[in-house]
């Protein structure tokens, strides 16, 4: 028998603990256990640490009974392991009642239970980029000459984003376009593949036709939680419908001001659409607990300019004054020059520990370019995870975790990676805490006892081979497919790590931290800078046709969606951010463009920006 | 919940093994027919400590046939079923839920197989539902707890499981239990008992003894050895915890093991139904072995109805009819052990038994009948007499139908088909021999009513002895020796005299009322009115029609008295236990021991019959006087195996038993019987 007492421990030092660091309008949304909860979260209102402290509370005062279940809706994987990782230090380990992911995550796990239901076969693989644009081209080669593969995937994708599906006969659909659609969904089908996009209608659909999945799955998640509820559209809106409607209750998150993908259909009057579906009570975070005063005020300056919106206070809790500052250059040339050079004079003079702390943010991906070659002829070292040469996904996070480990085998962090990384890859699912722990030790033995093992970038195969990550890989799959696409996943990035390790010169301890966001200035775009902080940015290229977009100047929406992309970008400093921009640059066909820096800095007030010297 | 199904491949002698259990589930079957096999395979996928059960596991657990044929695993399959009221159940398995209607449930699945490195390892999986195509998931810890199978062995060691040490029940119990209340109090009276207990001057001295010892041996040591009551950390209190039992309030408490076995019995069980009743994980199984094998007969009964009214499903094992009686009999599973190495499991399908029938076994077993399911082969018979003599007939024939596992049925008023039919080949599978009074067919068509009842034979068949032809009698009896049903000349009573044992009877109708001779005057008085003589005609006439029921057991008890003196046997009931006894022993191998074997399957007089017939009457005689052994069983043996004239003759006896199974209805034994290689004869 266990022993009782033990037991007890846990139970006192679990709910006598106070909430610490919280404050009274956090703490009110962790203790609404019971029905429906919106929460208007600014940028930095410690969003993420007040859902997690509800998830701990939930299952601490036994809201949620065994053995049933919450589900965490999050935006990105990033985020979803975010979540996972901050609820594991928390000595959190009910990992099998508990599903933290993405929309298509959550969709992508029903499906696999019981897509029959919708028409589908439930071992299904995901359509890989290069095989889709396969696909496309031979429908368009087929029934639709003439047409970009990109257009038709976008249109597609919309689609999908709506719910519609060719065979529905939709007046929606030109006839071409139908037909090219369905030709499109049954080559899928033949490959027993689903796009990224059916994962979420198809999933939707599951949860309204078939009563035994629904059933099944709003019955076991007695709470749903989910983040950035300002970026669904209106399938992932019916989604949460449909799973928090006969929940005990759930806790939206969103931030009206940061809504920033309009143009994959998301629509942030969801958020207010949700309160309405639930009959949801509001409560605002305006705390902001990451930027310094200077940047919360010009971000509030900025977003504030807007009509159209829920009027939300913002209070820096910071006590410093932080610092902004703005350049126009007269070329891209010096703008890269000098944010190059402030870049190294804020790591010579050790204001930040790590490269990593340094984001440079542009609007897209081009206008960054200057920048890195720039950074790249004085040897700067800049990281950008969309450069990546491989997929981002667990099975490469499990891969990294592995060589970080072999590179040190004494240390209890890299152990710790692995086992996180163990657990994450959904074998959570089966495994407790200490099985993972276990795996991950097994591993370390390995490791340590082959005397074939060196830790050098061109052995990163070998390391993985004595791990024998492939045999893990193997019990973790689901399927087949899955199998086949982690093993495929895992030997491009170590390729990629060798080829990289080579041209930049590093030992495999530095890539592994590179990859990791380590020790490289982190090059980033405004959209995928969302949920991110970092003690200073440079936010480039702030020209009137680039941030706003010049296709964005007509509409007024889509004005104000730039405004908040931009407001995003800002809110990821903690200290300071610099935005700068050229007045001259070459056009995409070589002729000199004018341009005028964006018309958002004007936003802020003269008196917020510190000077700089140039 | 239920279980729907149990699928059992390759474990031990469990080669193939489906069963559908209920409720309640009486699982029965001789010793090493595989019943703990059984409960072992279960425990294997369901037992909350199946971890430790699962690490005895080697490769010799397979099916020594199955490996012979060249499977490499075996599994455990259970269904469970009615989820769709066990949400909580439902929750745990919801990635791999099943329907069947409204119905919704899951199967899962052990298997011990080797991986692939060769290395056996055992895997318990949630399957994937029928027609979809995901993969089985493995069941996790939570998924487990949501079933857990309690089980009580056979040899219950209630100690173990009413201590909170270990993994016995009150453990479990305790689990969740909370005393902080009150472990203050508890904490002060342990060490005031421990303080008592070290004032005794023998106790003290010896405590003083042992820690001196120590002492020395621990450099600087401080540490006492004190003789404790308990010890005094609460913290580890509930380790102590423990059952006692007070039968009455006055009377002090003793532990329970100090107690009888069946009260130990009882209190297990009633710490498993408040398990079920206060189980807030999932819903657990109850699997026991032997239940109330110490209880006397009214608390057996009792147990078996606390047992079905335990909401949750129950499997059991027994030997005890008792037990069996109270059994839905479509919850019955028979465990017979066939070819070598593998056991049979038989069910009735209630599909095809009906539910007429169902309640007409219910009705049998209550009556005490239930034995005849733990017999190899039933003999149905007419009445009492043939239950009374019956056994006396076999054993001059040389066998023991308790040792063959034989069961006389009687057959109530002539409605037996339903024990028929659940005897067939798909249900029980328990061949049946049936007898009959002949006389009957002179009547009525109830006979073959009953056996078109059975499916034996076919409407048109029955339509047409239905009339009273002048050759209705024939006619009933020839299709009633088709189907190998065997008939009493008219009835027991004139059968029996037939066979010798006339002045026995007559005895016992003048005996059985030797004050007044009343029977033996109505006899005469009845045979005068009806011009019959004191023959085997007359007196059986006599018996029958006059409804002297109350002679017929006195006759039976005369009959039996005598069987030994006259030595004879009717030929119909010595075809009909010969007949049960050669299915129950699936025939006689030719092998060294065949003399042996054919003699206790009823064949010794068949023997002597030979011996005289080839005129060896002498050799025989002469045989036994040397040796000094009795013209049993042995002596026959002994004589065909070690004398020169008794081995001439033992392909002669092999031919005339042949013959003489043949005879009895069994051509299939007797031809095997007669084509086996008779080499064992110049060998033996």
């Amino acid at each position: 028998m266990q022993n009782p007492f033990a037991n007890q421990t846990l139970h006192i030092s679990l709910t006598d603990k106070p909430i610490m660091s919280l404050t009274p309008k956090q703490i009110e949304v962790v203790e609404a256990v019971s029905g429906h909860l919106v929460v208007l979260a600014g940028p930095g209102s410690g969003k993420t640490h007040t859902i997690t402290e509800k998830v701990i509370h939930l299952f601490k005062k036994h809201i949620i009974a065994e053995p049933y279940g919450l589900l965490a809706i999050t935006f990105t994987n990033a985020a979803a392991n975010e979540m996972r990782s901050r609820l594991r230090s928390k000595g959190f380990h009910q990992w099998d009642r508990v599903w933290v992911g993405t929309f298509h995550g959550f969709g992508h796990y029903i499906l696999t239970c019981y897509g029959g239901d919708v028409g589908i076969r439930e071992d299904f693989g995901i359509i890989e980029k290069d095989n889709q644009t396969n696909i496309l081209n031979h429908v368009i080669s087929a029934k639709l000459r003439g047409v970009k593969p990109y257009l038709l995937k976008q249109q597609i994708d919309s689609f999908k984003r709506q719910g519609i599906y060719p065979s529905q006969g939709d007046s929606r659909l030109a006839s071409s376009l139908r037909i090219a659609y369905a030709e499109y969904q049954h080559l899928l089908n033949e490959k027993n593949m689903l796009d990224f996009g059916d994962l979420v209608a198809l999933a939707v659909r599951l949860l309204k036709e078939s009563d035994l999945t629904k059933r099944l799955f709003t019955n076991f998640f007695k709470y749903v939680v989910v983040d950035e509820f300002q970026d669904t559209d209106r399938q992932q809106l019916e989604m949460i419908h449909i799973m928090a409607k006969e929940a005990r209750g759930s806790t939206i998150v969103a931030d009206d001001d940061q809504a920033i993908y309009r143009f994959r259909g998301a629509d942030r009057a969801n958020v207010v659409a949700i309160e309405k579906l639930l009959g949801a009570t509001r409560i605002t975070l305006d705390t902001n607990f990451r930027s310094d005063q200077v940047i919360v005020d010009a971000a509030k300056s900025i977003i504030e300019y807007e009509a159209n919106r829920t009027p939300k206070k913002i209070v820096a809790v910071s006590k410093r004054r932080g610092h902004l500052y703005k350049h126009e250059f007269p070329s891209l040339e010096e703008e890269a020059t000098q944010v190059v050079k402030w870049i190294a004079l804020l790591n010579d003079k050790a204001k930040v520990e790590d490269w990593g702390e340094i984001a440079v943010i542009s609007r897209n991906r081009w206008r960054v370019d200057s920048i890195l070659e720039k950074m790249n002829t004085v040897q700067m070292p800049w990281f950008d995870r969309a450069r990546l040469g491989f997929q981002d996904s667990w099975e490469t996070t499990l891969g990294l975790a592995i060589l970080a480990l072999s590179c040190n085998l004494n240390s209890s962090d890299e152990l710790h990676r692995v086992m996180v990384a163990v657990e994450d890859g959904g074998l959570a699912f089966y495994l407790n805490d200490e099985d993972a722990l276990d795996v991950a030790i097994q591993v370390r033995d390995k490791l340590a006892t082959d005397p074939k093992m060196r830790p050098t970038p061109a052995n990163a195969q070998e390391i993985l081979n004595i791990a024998q990550v492939q045999e893990m890989l193997q019990t973790y799959s689901r399927s087949t497919t899955d199998y086949d696409r982690f093993l495929k996943n895992l030997q491009t990035m170590v390729v990629e790590v060798d080829r990289e390790a080579k041209s930049l010169n590093l030992s495999l301890v530095e890539i592994v931290n590179r990859y990791a966001g380590h020790g490289a200035v982190q090059v980033i775009t405004s959209h995928r800078s969302k949920g991110r902080e970092f003690d200073y940015i440079f936010i480039i290229g702030l020209e009137d046709d680039i941030l706003p977009d010049h296709r964005a100047h007509k509409k007024i929406e889509s004005i104000n969606e730039e405004r908040r992309i931009f407001y995003v970008s800002l809110t990821r400093a903690r200290e300071a951010a610099y935005l700068t921009s050229a007045s001259e640059r070459l056009s995409r066909w070589g002729n000199v463009k004018k341009t005028t820096p964006s018309r958002f800095i004007s936003h802020i007030p003269e008196e917020f920006f510190s000077a700089v010297s140039v | 919940m239920k279980i729907r199904q149990v699928s059992i491949r390759n474990f031990r002698n469990l080669r193939k093994v489906d069963i559908s259990p209920m409720k309640t589930t009486v699982i029965i079957g001789e010793n090493n027919a595989g019943k703990s096999n059984l409960f072992y395979a279960l425990r294997l996928l369901l037992d909350p400590q199946a971890e430790r059960l699962r690490l005895d596991l080697s490769e010799d657990d397979i099916n020594d046939n199955a490996r012979a044929e060249g499977e490499t695993y075996f599994s455990v399959t259970v269904e469970f079923g009615d989820l769709q009221k066990h949400q909580d159940v439902e929750a745990c398995f919801k990635e791999r839920i099943d329907m069947d209607g409204d119905e919704t449930f899951i199967t899962i699945k052990g298997k011990y197989e080797p991986d692939d490195n060769g290395i056996y390892i055992w895997k318990s999986l949630v399957l994937s539902p029928q027609g979809r195509s995901n993969n089985p998931i493995p069941i996790s810890r939570r998924m487990s707890r949501a079933i857990p199978l309690y089980f009580l062995d056979a040899v219950r060691d209630a100690a173990r499981d009413t201590r909170a040490t270990g993994r016995g029940l009150l453990s479990r119990l305790l689990d969740n239990a909370n005393y902080t209340d009150v472990q203050d109090d508890v904490q002060e009276y342990l060490r005031a008992a421990n303080n008592a207990l070290n004032k005794g001057r023998e106790i003290s001295s010896l405590a003083r003894g042992l820690t001196n010892e120590l002492t020395s041996l621990v450099p600087g040591g401080q540490s006492d050895i004190v003789i404790a009551v308990a010890d005094e950390d609460v913290s580890h209190l509930a380790r102590n915890f423990r059952l006692n039992i007070r039968r009455r309030p006055e009377f002090p408490q003793y532990d329970i093991s100090r107690h009888g076995t069946g009260l130990q019995d009882l209190t297990l069980i009633a710490m498993f139904r408040h398990a079920v009743a206060s189980e807030e994980k999932g819903k657990p199984i109850l699997a026991i072995e032997e239940p109330g094998a110490h209880l006397h007969p009214h608390a057996q009964r009792r147990l078996f109805k606390d047992l079905a009214e335990i909401d949750s499903p129950v499997l059991l094992t027994t030997h005890s009819p008792a037990i069996v009686k109270f059994a839905d009999p479509s919850s019955l599973i028979l465990l017979r052990s066939e070819a070598r190495n593998e056991t049979t499991a038989y069910q009735l399908d209630s599909k095809e038994i009906g539910d007429d029938d169902l309640k007409d076994l219910a009705q049998l077993m209550r009556n005490g009948r239930a034995e005849m399911f733990f017999a190899r082969s039933i003999i149905i018979i007419e009445g009492q007499s043939e239950l009374i003599v019956l056994p006396h007939f076999a054993k001059i024939l040389g066998c023991d139908l308790d040792r063959d596992g034989i069961s006389l049925v009687q057959a109530n008023g002539n409605n037996y088909a339903f024990i028929l039919r659940a005897c067939q080949k798909n249900q029980f599978s328990i061949p049946a021999i049936v007898t009959y009074d002949a006389d009957a067919l002179n009547y009525n068509n109830t006979l073959l009513k009953e056996a078109k009842r059975a499916n034996l034979i076919d409407e048109a068949t029955y339509q047409s002895c239905s009339k009273n032809t002048q050759s209705v009698f024939s006619d009933r009896k020839h299709v009633l020796d088709n189907i190998g049903w065997i008939g009493a000349i008219n009835c027991f009573e004139e059968e029996v005299c037939r066979a010798g044992y006339l002045d026995i009877v007559i005895q016992a109708i003048e005996d059985a009322d030797p004050e007044h001779q009343s029977h033996s005057r109505a006899l005469d008085k009845y045979l005068h009115k009806n011009s019959l003589n004191r023959d085997e005609e007359g007196i059986s006439s006599f018996i029958s029609n006059t409804k002297r029921n109350n002679l017929k057991i006195p006759v039976a008890r005369a009959v039996a008295n005598a069987v030994r003196n006259v030595g004879q046997v009717p030929y119909c009931y010595a075809r009909a236990i010969r007949q049960a006894i050669m299915v129950s022993m699936d025939g006689i191998p030719v092998d060294e021991y065949f003399e042996r074997r054919a003699c206790e399957a009823g064949y010794l007089n068949v023997i002597l019959e030979m011996i005289k017939l080839e005129n060896a009457d002498a050799a025989f005689e002469q045989f036994l006087n040397t040796e000094k052994v009795k013209k049993e069983t042995i002596g026959v043996v002994r004589f065909l195996t070690e004398s020169q004239t008794g081995k001439g003759l033992r392909n002669k006896v092999k031919n005339a038993i042949a013959d003489a199974v043949e005879v009895t209805g069994c051509e299939e034994y007797a031809k095997s019987i007669r084509q086996s290689d008779p080499s064992y004869i110049s060998h033996g």
